[in-house]
């Protein structure tokens, strides 16, 4: 990934990430009936402990 | 001027239930969050672990003493300010507060004291245990009283003789229509509460470069409840919508700040309103065009009923039922940013350098408190004007008392609370700026506020003399 503050791939990513969010967000609030509410809600916890599983250093990287 | 007793009792029970839900809140947040710590710390006996609770456990012992003595004074309340309450509903609400006591006051009092004193007194597999007994009676308590409220949202099991409630089913007055949907809100509630406090004092650590390592791993793992928790209680609160619509549909029309019988197809989503109740309308509207039908309908072009549905003497305020609902709403909005954007930045590795993000988290750290009281305010006040729905009204709940009695009471509170909240953010700050690096192995209980204030002295004494010792 490019060290620039800002990129063409990073400004991509973010709005993929924004889209998909709102996606989310949607589907949990039901708009798209329950059973759908139910399965973003698992699908969403799902991913969410697989980015989790990833370690996060304790310390500053040099 | 003519002192309205019915204003001031209601004023008073909400100034006090107000300052109290602050504290249990914290404190079911954070025992889950201390009994999921004590297990990692088992499991990993990584010291961090160790330090992250011990730290905890100090702030926790507070909120849970105030919270305490404040939930205390609430029982009272019914007789002070609402004692025909106390009288009709009684036979169905005082055995769920009795049973509160029974079970979760005497699981959480046997064994709080292990926690708070025991770390290096009994065995950890001991002590995680007695850890795990407050954690499950603090969430007892909260089904006890969730289910005494929600039977007044959505009576059931009874009948009304004589100008009394009389119980003919007890498992459909605790187990009423809308408890099994208030209660995970409410614990949701909490979690989310204590994961946005602990992940925002672990962020003032990393932008204040100080306690790194303790600073990443809290602000981890607060913002890993955080995230289950806040897509969990958006899906709980859609149910609770739906049930709310159901049964209290003057309470949602309020809420969505709409009055014709029928809102236009499709139905805008209102953001800011500036009601007129007399005149039935309202003066300004700021709504996002098609939103409404969406969010509120789950369809494109849905309409949204309005407040002129329900008669005028059994409307709420739509103003305060409005903003408490929209001030929930908008912070758990600000919540799923939040927590959408920790897992963007965890996987780009970013999420303790990026310091936008970590002031951002600071400024969160309350945001559970504020969501959680105007989520009770939406609860009820959008009940009003019934104190128990459909049954007893509030006016006619209040206790005999004049008003300059209701008056002087509310005073005292004020000015009581006011003693304890300073206490309290005064050892809560004092404990965040000491660092985890001093939590002491047991909750510090130094007697006094004098004593505290006494050290802070000492401390900066020491400071601004280093050579000189103490």
């Amino acid at each position: 990934m490019s060290a620039a503050p800002f990129s063409a791939r990073r400004a991509i990513g973010a709005v993929l990430a924004t889209l998909l969010g709102f996606a989310f967000f949607n589907a949990l609030l039901g708009v798209f009936g329950l059973p759908a509410a139910i399965t973003s809600l698992l699908l969403f916890i799902f991913l969410a402990f697989l980015i989790f599983l990833r370690p996060l250093p304790d310390r500053p990287q040099s | 001027m003519k002192l309205d007793p019915e204003v001031l009792a209601r004023v008073q029970f909400a100034f006090t239930v107000t300052f109290h839900i602050i504290f249990p809140t914290m404190s079911i947040g954070l025992a889950a969050f201390l009994m999921v710590i004590e297990g990692l710390w088992l499991k990993t006996k990584d010291p961090v672990y160790l330090e992250i609770y011990r730290f905890w456990m100090g702030i926790f012992a507070m909120g849970f003493g105030v919270g305490v003595v404040t939930g205390i004074v609430l029982s009272f309340e019914f007789g002070l300010g609402f004692a025909k309450f106390a009288q009709i509903a009684g036979p169905a609400i005082g055995p769920s507060i009795g049973l509160e006591v029974l079970t979760a006051f005497f699981l959480e009092a046997g064994f709080l004291g292990i926690m708070l004193f025991g770390l290096k007194r009994v065995g950890p597999k001991l002590h995680f245990f007695a850890t795990c007994m407050v954690a499950l009676g603090t969430q007892i308590s909260a089904s006890w009283i969730l289910s005494a409220n929600s039977w007044m949202q959505t009576p059931d099991g009874i009948t009304f003789e004589n100008g009394r409630v009389v119980v003919t089913n007890w498992v459909k007055v605790i187990h009423n229509p809308s408890w099994l949907v208030r209660l995970p809100h409410m614990l949701m509630a909490a979690f989310i509460t204590g994961s946005f406090f602990v992940a925002g004092v672990g962020a003032w650590y990393l932008l204040c470069g100080k306690h790194e390592i303790f600073g990443r791993r809290t602000v981890s793992l607060g913002l890993g409840f955080a995230t289950v928790a806040v897509a969990c209680q958006l899906f709980v609160g859609d149910l609770l919508y739906g049930k709310m619509l159901h049964y209290q549909p003057s309470k949602m029309q309020a809420a969505e700040g709409f009055w014709e019988e029928n809102s236009a197809s499709p139905a805008p989503y209102n953001w800011i309103i500036i009601p007129d109740q007399t005149n039935q309308r309202n003066r300004f509207t700021l709504a996002t065009p098609v939103l409404g039908s969406l969010w509120l309908t789950h369809s494109l072009r849905g309409r949204v009923a309005g407040l002129k549905n329900t008669p005028r003497d059994l409307q709420p305020t739509m103003g305060m039922v409005f903003y408490g609902f929209h001030t929930m709403f908008i912070v758990a909005i600000l919540m799923f940013f939040i927590v959408a954007v920790s897992l963007w930045l965890r996987v780009q590795q970013r999420l303790f350098s990026t310091r936008w993000f970590l002031r951002a988290l600071v400024i969160m750290t309350p945001s559970g408190f504020i969501a959680t009281i105007a989520g009770w305010y939406t609860a009820e006040t959008g009940r009003q004007p019934w104190v128990i729905w459909g049954i007893l009204r509030t006016a006619d709940a209040i206790s005999p008392v004049p008003g300059g009695a209701m008056l002087s009471t509310l005073i005292a509170f004020v000015v009581i609370y006011a003693l304890f909240i300073t206490a309290f953010l005064i050892f809560a700050f004092r404990m965040i700026r000491r660092g985890p690096e001093d939590a002491p192995d047991h909750a510090a209980a130094s007697g006094s506020l004098m004593n505290a204030l006494r050290t802070q002295v000492m401390d900066h004494a020491a400071a601004a003399h280093p050579g000189e010792g103490r």
